[in-house]
């Protein structure tokens, strides 16, 4: 130790608050410490509940341009589309509004809308989603099918609700399969959708 | 009175534990310093690693089906399972690091000279275990880089000739399937290589308690006998003080290991499996990039790789018997100058062929591209070297006058002492793991400035702190004169 | 006791360090890992603080305020950074 120190009465008494802060301390840390224990226990799979988010309005809505949208975690985007004629499974008054997840069941790429008639598009009879990466299609207007290309499974659809009285488009959860990257490829338990990412909060439209 | 129970209960616990009695011998009070304690912290982080291992080792499941599952479960649904994952892969890597950083301490002083040069032995086969561990655990988690990653140095062996090669190959992987693969490399990563680090550091301890820790390097040091160096030599017992010592070092470690593996949670690739596997570049993890990197030279493609694998070899015989290929007595590096130039360029190449290697994914390197990011370094560094050492040696005529005698400032104080010290540890800490997600985030792609941010003021801030050490170890010694 | 500066803020900081510990106890372990680990470490490091200021007392003072500065300067940014990133 340098020389220069203080008396040794202070410093007795200073050593003996010092001992008792340092094993306070410990113990403080330790306790922290033990709450790590937890991990031995049950694993909580509290699923949270699927949010009500809203999405657009129609108003806003122009026919066969895409709109993509984050449901249900920040990570996933989803693309929504007004097609302008009735299919199977569209909302809005005139049954035509679909929304599906934007991510490829392939290998995760951010998919793309090419409306029929498209020159990039092999299938220029119909509606397809395409994805760059490997070029695959999906039929938009039969259940995001795959019409070509290297995905299994097709595109996860979005369960939209639609509330006449405002023309506001909610999204109120998924449908199987399991959206890409959250779970076994092709998988049915939608609830993994909803894990393992920052939950989209619920939110109203504004008017 | 508090006073009076407190102490009666300490000597009570005291009487019967008998910390203050321990065989560990007492130590100087001048090797109360980070720079000695690497391999100590080394050592903690492994005994981390064991206990967030065994925590995980009730949730995963060694199959080649079930191993990313398990292992997505423990990050998505234990409690603090996220937070033990990526705490055990930051750990991983800090071990490896401060491992390595206890080498390259150890080789730049001349730790290896006798009597220690069976203990540097032990201690590099110790080094060799330490990665074995983390490349046999980077292959659990069964994602598509960590398998494709193992497949290409499983394929390595290949080239390791008959019947060694083929003895290699069984061990590592069985008959060649998946599961035996995997079966294999857990069996190695939680049971044979943890027992034989254990073992080898047994070893190494008694071997340590046996010969001390390393003199200090000056020869003025032992020379001069002033009272300020006699308490740098004076003995430290061990409990409490060095105990308190190293329990302070540890948790400033610990806390900053905990806040990287809370800021930077650990992000999984997908799922192994063959049709994947082709879209993504095997990229080894970091600390094997380097060979990777002399492996993707154009120079040792096809049958160049049992030329490079020889040279690798070649050089780990080298560095395990450098105590006997070395035999010069001198530690001090101004007085080495061969060693401490090699050594140099040897980190110097290191850390650029890593760098390389994590910014060239998947592609072949020229030979004229390698050649000049490799060599010219490499001479730039032996020029510079020989007009250092030409003037150290003029010092030591007494030719020329010192640089910082011009700078000598305030007196040397322990608080110095230790404040950089803690700023060392915190900074390793740090550095290991900016450099080890710097490296991850540009091999997948994604940019961030933050880890490249904190690795640069990490390396300025290092830098200072250890000149600044260097020079109050200076003005230290020359205070006893 | 005396009870001066240098006992006040070693007071305050084990006050810090009970309510660190305390909701840490009360943390989500799956929602809230991050924020338990960066509490964890400043608890860690206030336990380190006096544990070097056991190891070295017998110095000057200001060496002394300057370990403790630094700290509590290290124990806010953690916790500033548990609520950017957290929350």
């Amino acid at each position: 130790m340098p020389e220069g120190s203080k008396s040794s009465e202070v410093d007795q008494g200073r050593r003996n608050v010092l001992k008792v802060m340092v094993f306070a301390s410990a113990f403080l840390s330790l306790a922290g410490t033990v709450d790590l224990l937890r991990v031995l226990g049950p694993a909580k799979f509290e699923i949270p509940p699927w949010p009500r988010t809203c999405v657009a309005n129609i108003k806003n809505l122009k026919v066969k341009e895409p709109l993509f949208f984050n449901y249900p975690l920040e990570t996933t985007p989803n693309i929504l589309i007004k097609l302008g004629y009735k299919i199977e499974n569209g909302v809005g008054p005139d049954g035509d509004i679909i929304a599906y997840s934007a991510l490829c069941q392939h290998l995760g790429c951010i998919v793309r809308f090419l409306p029929s008639g498209s020159s990039e598009s092999s299938f220029k009879d119909k509606d397809v989603i395409y994805c760059p990466c490997h070029a695959a299609y999906y039929d938009v207007a039969g259940a995001a099918k795959v019409l070509a290309g290297p995905p299994l499974y097709p595109l996860p659809m979005v369960k939209l609700e639609y509330d006449p009285a405002t023309g506001d488009i909610y999204a109120v959860g998924m449908y199987p399969p399991v959206i890409f990257g959250k779970g076994s490829p092709g998988s049915t338990d939608v609830s993994r959708d909803l894990i393992g990412g920052k939950l989209v909060p619920s939110s109203a439209c504004k008017s | 009175m508090k006073k009076s129970w407190f102490s009666r209960f300490v000597e009570w616990i005291d009487d019967r534990f008998g910390f203050t009695n321990t065989i560990l011998r007492p130590v100087p009070r001048y090797s109360l310093n980070p720079i000695y304690w690497l391999g100590a912290l080394a050592f903690l982080a492994f005994l981390l690693q064991g206990l967030t291992g065994i925590i995980m080792l009730q949730y995963y499941t060694p199959t080649p089906e079930e191993a990313y599952n398990s292992t997505i479960q423990i990050i998505n649904t234990v409690p603090y399972g996220r937070l033990i994952e990526s705490f055990h892969l930051y750990m991983a890597y800090a071990m490896v690091f401060l491992a390595f950083l206890h080498f390259v301490r150890g080789y730049f002083v001349g730790v290896y000279k006798k009597p220690r040069e069976l203990m540097w032995i032990v201690g590099m086969l110790m080094g060799f275990v330490t990665l074995g561990l983390a490349f046999t655990g980077y292959l659990l988690p069964w994602t598509v880089i960590s398998k494709s990653a193992t497949d290409v140095s499983i394929g390595l062996v290949n080239n390791i000739p008959e019947p060694l090669g083929g003895w290699i190959r069984y061990i590592l992987s069985g008959a060649g399937s998946d599961k035996e693969l995997l079966s294999r490399f857990f069996a190695l990563h939680v049971i044979v290589l943890p027992v034989g680090l254990i073992f080898l550091l047994a070893l190494k301890m008694h071997m340590f308690e046996v010969h001390g820790i390393s003199e200090p390097l000056s020869d003025r040091f032992m020379r001069d006998m002033i009272s300020y160096k006699e308490d740098a030599m004076k003995l430290v017992k061990w409990f409490p003080e060095v105990f308190v010592y190293f329990l302070t070092l540890s948790l400033v470690f610990l806390s900053v290991m905990l806040s990287i593996s809370a800021l930077f949670p650990i992000e999984m690739p997908p799922m192994y499996s063959p049709e994947i596997a082709s879209m993504y570049t095997p990229q080894p993890e970091w600390y094997f990039l380097w060979m990777y990197q002399i492996l993707k030279i154009e120079l040792f493609e096809g049958e160049g790789v049992k030329v490079a694998l020889s040279l690798f070899g070649l050089l780990a015989v080298v560095m395990v018997f450098l105590p006997f290929i070395d035999r010069s007595n001198v530690k001090h590096p101004r007085e080495r100058p061969l060693a401490t130039s090699l050594g140099i360029i040897g980190v110097v190449e290191l850390i650029i062929l890593t760098i390389w290697g994590a910014i060239t994914p998947g592609q072949t390197i020229r030979n004229e591209d390698a050649f000049l990011v490799l060599v010219v370094p490499a001479i730039l560094i032996a020029i510079i070297s020989y007009f250092v050492y030409k003037r150290i040696f003029a010092i030591k005529r007494g030719e020329v006058v010192m640089l910082y005698e011009k700078f000598l400032k305030h007196s040397y104080s322990y608080f110095d002492h230790l404040m950089y010290s803690l700023i060392i540890s915190i900074l390793v800490g740090i550095g290991s793991c900016s450099v080890a997600i710097i490296i991850q985030r540009i091999s997948t792609s994604q940019f961030n400035i933050l880890p490249l941010a904190t690795l640069v003021i990490t390396f300025i801030l290092s830098s200072v702190s250890i000149f600044r050490l260097m020079y109050n170890y200076e003005l230290f010694v020359r205070r006893m004169k | 006791m005396k009870l001066g500066i240098f006992e006040l803020i070693c007071i305050a900081l084990l006050i810090i360090q009970v309510l660190i510990t305390g909701s840490i106890l009360m943390l989500d372990p799956i929602q809230q890992q991050e924020g338990y680990a960066l509490l964890l470490a400043s608890d860690f490091v206030i336990t380190a603080m006096f544990l070097y200021l056991y190891l070295n007392e017998g110095s000057e003072y200001d060496e002394e305020w300057l370990a403790i500065g630094i700290t509590f300067f290290v124990i806010i940014l953690l916790t500033i950074l548990f609520l950017i990133r957290v929350f």
